[in-house]
């Protein structure tokens, strides 16, 4: 029989049975979770609608693309209609813990509420973005309106629908929040699909309205966010 | 190991649920008893960092309420809370081990663990959706208990729990309560009246007691009496005396009360009980609800 | 098994070996722990166990400093391995017939469980130097058995 020298050296050195490891490793305080870390943790925690909505808004962009040949209107509706629905699920998800009462357990952990969600705008914001981004180059290449237009008629819609989802979200609480805010998100879609067929010609009014539309979402969105992160006693639903 | 709470108030407008109240815990087990709306509530949100308030300050061994470090060693229940509709029991375990800082293959661990204290084990994998009150109570201690620690914040524990269920609980607090600092509230005497070493009662935002309950017996011991008598004198008596119990006895009336003197000759000394002193207390506001 | 538990036992026969005595080994073994996670927040997670075998090694150090400066209480007598056939004396002979480098990259890898790159690390070697230092020790190890088989 051939001398396997590894498995005898295990062998050969067998140290009598610990006597208190259990015990020990039970009470051994361990390294917690770094923030980055935790926001890592919390990726798979974003419902999967929002991924799959942000993959729709993908194909659906190059796919009004490749199969229209003049696909300027086609496109333009497509993206209209389908970012404020990116916004409100966007929305939903940040105000999340309010919308399903989970915020006051939430608040009392090692991240509390505001990290909690902070980790949220920081996953939706970089998917967001990069959808946005996408969509504006696809929207830049194929339409006659060149990259800063593109980007303000995608970002008009997306920052209006989410400052006023979040707004709602504060306030209304539950479902009803849901329904509302879905409610306004349609609304901004419709909007979206009947001004782009008459702003088409594009007046040096219309530009100007939309982008006053849009810094006015930009700063409802900031707001909001802001009151989310920071404006702790009003925000758990705390009535008594 | 000192918990601090120094002089704080919390006002709602020009409500005030808090009034400069000031105590300073060490290990063991609190119950903390007051009727509805005594603000209950209101302190142990702020012992929990979750509201701020109006002024005065709680701390840890020094650590502010506000502070990571805090936060770090603190177990909390609400008295009311929800969860995300998809989450299973386990889920819900893992989400808030996250949330805790709690590395993933160590939250694991105590997730099987404490599911299995609470019996939850075999229902890990069910949805919270199908949970009874009960189950999901049970969830929720559960949670709290999963960074082990050193200061539980229980708010209405025993609310919705079986009388099988309370038994463990009880089991389950009494055996934590050795080595960490424990404080729940209840408006059931009997809860508290057999787990916490020390009672606090809590009435109009004040810390109003605090002792072990033969401590704070002591304030009715001798004062309660029972007696039977007619309608006529149950009536009067019941605008004289606090009433903590009443019943009839054919055609004349039960009475249980509080009072300093013997009230009438037939009046029988009772033992005072923690539920003697509550009702003593509270059954004005329990009337008014 | 967890893994920390696993991690727990490698350590503590490493100390084992070391110091002879299952109670000061454990304690050592809990030390370093309590050591490791002390300090350890930004280290990365392939150079742990690394790690946890330098701070034991300093650790079993110190004890034998301890030892003969006298100030260890005498409750810490010598203990032996589990087993003692004949080829697991020869064994242990054998090891400790091995230099130093030998012998430590020996501990490392069979007795504390370390991989390859795991014990590198420990010593401050290469990869590569790691893999041929314990090629050329188990081939000391074959050469004294031989000899004693």
């Amino acid at each position: 029989m051939k001398f396997n020298i590894k498995k005898e050296l295990i062998e050969a050195f067998i140290p009598p049975e610990p006597q208190n490891r259990d015990g020990f490793l039970k009470s051994l305080p361990y390294p917690k979770l770094t923030y980055p870390e935790f926001v890592m943790s919390q990726i798979c925690y974003i419902r999967k609608r929002v991924w799959l909505v942000s993959i729709i808004i993908l194909l659906a962009g190059i796919g009004t693309v490749c199969i229209i040949p003049d696909s300027r209107m086609a496109l333009v509706w497509t993206i209209s209609a389908l970012i404020p629905l990116l916004a409100v699920l966007t929305a939903a998800e940040i105000s999340r813990s309010d919308i399903f009462g989970m915020s006051e357990i939430e608040a009392g952990c090692r991240f509390a509420l505001p990290q909690v969600i902070g980790a949220r705008m920081i996953i939706l914001g970089i998917c967001n973005f990069a959808v946005i981004a996408s969509a504006t180059v696809i929207l830049g290449i194929f339409s006659p309106f060149g990259i800063a237009r593109s980007a303000l008629y995608i970002l008009t819609p997306y920052v209006s629908v989410n400052g006023i989802s979040l707004a709602i979200f504060g306030r209304v609480r539950g479902q009803d929040g849901v329904y509302l805010s879905s409610a306004a998100a349609l609304a901004v879609s419709l909007a979206g699909v009947i001004l782009s067929g008459k702003e088409f010609s594009g007046g040096m009014s219309a530009n100007f309205f939309m982008t006053a539309v849009c810094a006015a979402g930009v700063i409802l969105m900031i707001v909001q966010s802001k009151k989310i992160l920071v404006g702790k006693d009003n925000y758990y639903g705390i009535k008594d | 190991m000192e918990l601090k709470i120094d002089r704080v108030t919390k006002n709602y407008g020009s409500k005030i649920a808090c009034d400069r109240l000031s105590i300073t815990l060490g290990k063991g087990v609190y119950g903390l008893l007051g009727a509805n709306g005594a603000g209950k509530t209101t302190l142990m949100r702020m012992m929990c960092g979750i509201l701020n308030p109006t002024s005065g300050t709680v701390s840890y061994d020094g650590i502010d309420v506000s502070r990571e470090e805090y936060r770090d060693i603190l177990g909390y229940l609400p008295q009311d809370f929800g969860y995300y509709p998809e989450f299973t029991a386990q889920d819900f375990m893992m989400y808030i081990a996250a949330l805790k800082g709690i590395p993933k293959s160590k939250a694991k661990i105590k997730t099987d663990e404490l599911l299995e204290m609470v019996s939850l084990k075999n229902e890990a994998k069910k949805k919270i959706k199908t949970f009874s009150g009960g189950m999901k109570q049970r969830l929720g201690i559960a949670q709290a208990l999963l960074n082990d620690p050193k200061i539980l914040v229980l708010d209405e524990p025993t609310a919705g729990l079986d009388p099988k269920e309370r038994v463990r609980f009880r089991n389950i607090i009494s055996r934590m309560g050795a080595d960490r600092i424990i404080l729940l509230s209840t408006h059931i005497v009997s809860d508290i009246e057999h787990i916490a070493d020390t009672i606090l009662v809590m009435k109009n935002g004040q810390l109003i007691h605090e002792g072990s309950l033969e401590e704070i017996i002591t304030v009715i011991r001798g004062k309660v009496w029972e007696c039977t008598v007619p309608q006529k004198i149950a009536d009067e008596f019941t605008v004289k005396y606090p009433i903590i119990n009443t019943r009839n006895a054919g055609d004349e009336i039960f009475l249980r009360l509080v009072c300093d003197n013997k009230p009438c000759e037939t009046a029988v000394n009772a033992e005072a009980t923690l539920e003697d002193l509550y009702l003593y207390y509270f059954s004005e506001e329990e009337k008014g609800e | 098994m967890e893994e920390l538990t696993k991690t727990y036992d490698k350590i503590y026969r490493f100390c084992f070996y070391k110091v002879r005595n299952s109670a000061a080994a454990e304690d050592i073994a809990q030390e370093t722990f309590l050591k490791y996670f002390a300090q350890n927040t930004k280290i990365k997670r392939g150079e742990d166990m690394a790690y946890l075998y330098t701070i034991a090694k300093n650790l079993c150090i110190d004890y034998f400093r301890k030892k003969q400066a006298e100030e260890l209480p005498e409750n810490y007598p010598s203990e032996e391995f589990s087993e003692n056939s004949d080829t697991k004396i020869a064994v242990r002979a054998a090891l400790e017939k091995l230099d130093e480098r030998h012998k430590e990259i020996i501990l490392l890898r069979y007795l504390g469980g370390a991989s390859v790159n795991e014990a590198a690390k420990a010593m401050g070697i290469s990869r590569f130097a790691a893999y041929r230092l314990e090629r050329a020790a188990l081939a000391e190890m074959k050469y004294y058995l031989k000899g004693a088989l």
